[in-house]
């Protein structure tokens, strides 16, 4: 039992692999917790596959991955924007057309290039292949990202839940969308070369999602979405060392798991709890219905 | 003149590439049909998590020997309830549902295929359009005719659902059946997609051309149409451009489809962005009401 902790920690690309997820893991559980309560899933799917040709374009010319992926970021971004303002087109329809597009670009990139390099490694990323230097450069921009968010983290929270009310308070709305959709963006870099394209959604989705069932107030939200990702990410990268699976995905199958748990037991409103508690009500209420009648 | 003649003869002299153009001229049409649905819609968020989440079927069907549709179907079916029981509990938005469950289900599909299934992963993502067999143009060619018959056979039911759900409700419409047929379409169409363009572009075949055929008319039929003319061009297009620079094949088709977007978004007649801002520019004065509206 000991062993099945301890001897893997002994490897360095385990060690590394664990620094890396729990970095990750507060980062992308603090950012996730508003992509979840603003219903963001789709655009950080776009996000992630459209800042690919980036990943590419790094590795075959050796350029720092994380400028090069930012400006691709920045651009996407605008792209997006620009499209989903013509309402003929519509959100979805400007997300996928363009996302898809680009996430194409990267791939015939791949192939043009004849990189040797295997294109699911880049896509599945490569969790037991990060370096220490990856793990201080997501520490350095989840440092800088956390700050930003904590302070200003009011304005965020009444942004996201009510527009008009913020907007009439005087508070730079799309300004903030703006700078939301850049930490977003930032995060959904530094994660990709670890967990892999589509993987990212997972991690910033569900961890919040399931911390959401078991809570409603912001800060224990945000800290157990935090603990509900470290929890996958540790879980996933042992059971991946030792069953010899690809960790990005080993990980996003145990929030899921994770996920399902809470949505089925959650003590405050799962689902065969919810059951179990209107079976125990059922008496009291017909009690009370009695006392009325006799009354 | 014989040099551009030879461009578009030399590769047609191929078998793979006519088999190639044929495969993308059928699923253009079934994509075009299909796919006008799904802009119509606003539904592309659930379609590309279908498409991802067949994959534990396809490997389940690998792994087990019976046939690539049924596995897919069968977890397109299971995912796609997933997502609409956890979403009518109300406990979690559809969004943050379609985002946990088909991430989930890709990467259960990621470990099985990578532990057991010896073909490359990358070939079932992404395709091999240059290697679709006799085999496969007959599949596509079979279920891909089957769904266009019934979209037609339906059409008017589909469309009054996908316009206005109440009013088909309203009419004794059966609206649920009649998603849960687009979704059984859509997961379809990613199935007869999968040998061509494999299950992560297949987005793209579904809804760009459709999106595109939007910008030019606001007519159904002719959206219709000029989606799957723009599939075709875009496919063969891609195809040729794939053949003579030696790119990946579906991967330039897409390319070129949301580059075909892109043009149009810019230069549509009537809802391009270039005579949307021509039209604020000669317009000094604020937008004035729609009369229809003002005067009731």
């Amino acid at each position: 039992m000991l062993d099945f902790f301890v001897k893997p920690l002994q490897a360095p690309f385990v060690q590394q692999a664990l620094a890396e997820i729990a970095v990750l893991s507060v980062i992308v559980g603090v950012i996730g917790v508003y992509v979840v309560l603003r219903g963001l899933s789709f655009l950080s799917l776009a996000l992630s596959h459209a800042i690919f040709p980036a990943v590419v374009v790094a590795y075959i010319t050796g350029l720092n991955y994380l400028v090069v992926s930012l400006a691709a970021g920045v651009v996407v971004s605008v792209l997006i924007g620009l499209v989903s303002r013509n309402r003929r087109v519509g959100n979805e329809a400007a997300i996928g057309s363009v996302y898809t597009g680009v996430f194409a670009l990267g791939i015939v990139l791949i192939s043009a290039a004849k990189s040797n390099r295997r294109l699911s490694e880049i896509l599945f990323g490569r969790l037991f292949g990060v370096g220490w230097d990856d793990v201080l450069t997501s520490i350095g921009v989840g440092v800088v990202v956390l700050l930003i968010m904590a302070a200003i983290r009011k304005e965020f929270l009444l942004n996201s839940f009510d527009r008009n009310f913020s907007r009439a308070l005087g508070l730079p709305s799309i300004g903030l969308d703006l700078l939301f959709f850049a930490l977003m963006a930032v995060t959904v870099i530094v994660s990709l070369p670890a967990v892999g394209n589509i993987q990212i959604i997972a991690l910033l989705v569900t961890p919040p999602a399931t911390a959401r069932l078991l809570t409603e107030r912001l800060k224990v939200l945000t800290l157990l979405s935090v603990v509900v990702a470290l929890l996958g990410g540790v879980a996933g990268v042992y059971l991946a060392y030792h069953l010899n699976l690809v960790p990005g995905a080993t990980v996003v199958v145990v929030l899921t798991l994770l996920f399902l748990l809470a949505l089925f037991f959650s003590p405050r409103n799962g689902l065969l709890t919810r059951r179990l508690q209107r079976r125990k009500r059922v008496k009291p209420s017909k009690q009370s219905t009695n006392q009325l009648v006799s009354k | 003149m014989s040099q551009i003649v030879d461009w578009f003869s030399v590769p047609f002299e191929q078998e793979f590439m006519r088999r190639a153009l044929l495969e993308i001229a059928l699923l253009a049409i079934v994509s075009g049909v299909v796919g006008t649905f799904v802009v119509l819609k606003g539904i592309a968020f659930i379609v590309d998590a279908l498409s991802h989440a067949i994959l534990p079927g396809i490997a389940l069907a690998y792994l087990f020997g019976f046939s690539l549709l049924t596995g897919a179907l069968v977890a397109g079916v299971v995912v796609a309830l997933a997502i609409s029981g956890v979403a009518h509990t109300g406990q979690v938005s559809e969004d943050s549902a379609i985002g946990i469950f088909f991430t989930g289900a890709f990467s259960l599909g990621v470990i099985l295929i990578s532990k057991t299934v010896s073909r490359s992963l990358s070939d079932i993502l992404f395709g091999q359009i240059f290697g679709v067999s006799e085999g496969d143009l007959w599949t596509t060619f079979l279920i891909g005719g089957g769904m266009v018959v019934a979209v037609l056979a339906l059409r008017k039911e589909l469309l009054l659902s996908a316009f206005d759900s109440q009013q088909a409700r309203a009419m004794g419409l059966p609206v649920d059946g009649l998603n849960l047929l687009l979704y059984v379409l859509v997961a379809l169409t990613v199935v007869i997609s999968l040998p061509a363009v494999g299950n992560i572009l297949v987005l793209s075949l579904l809804i760009t051309p459709a999106a595109t055929a939007r910008l030019l008319t606001d007519r159904f039929y002719r959206v219709m149409g000029l989606a799957i003319g723009c599939a075709l061009l875009t496919g063969a297009g891609g195809l040729y451009l794939s053949y003579h620079a030696g790119w990946a094949g579906g991967a330039s088709i897409v390319m070129l489809s949301t580059l075909l977007f892109l043009v149009v978004l810019a230069l549509s007649p009537r809802y391009g962005l270039v005579s949307y801002w021509r039209s604020r520019f000669y317009r000094r004065q604020p937008i004035t009401p729609n009369p229809s509206e003002s005067g009731n």
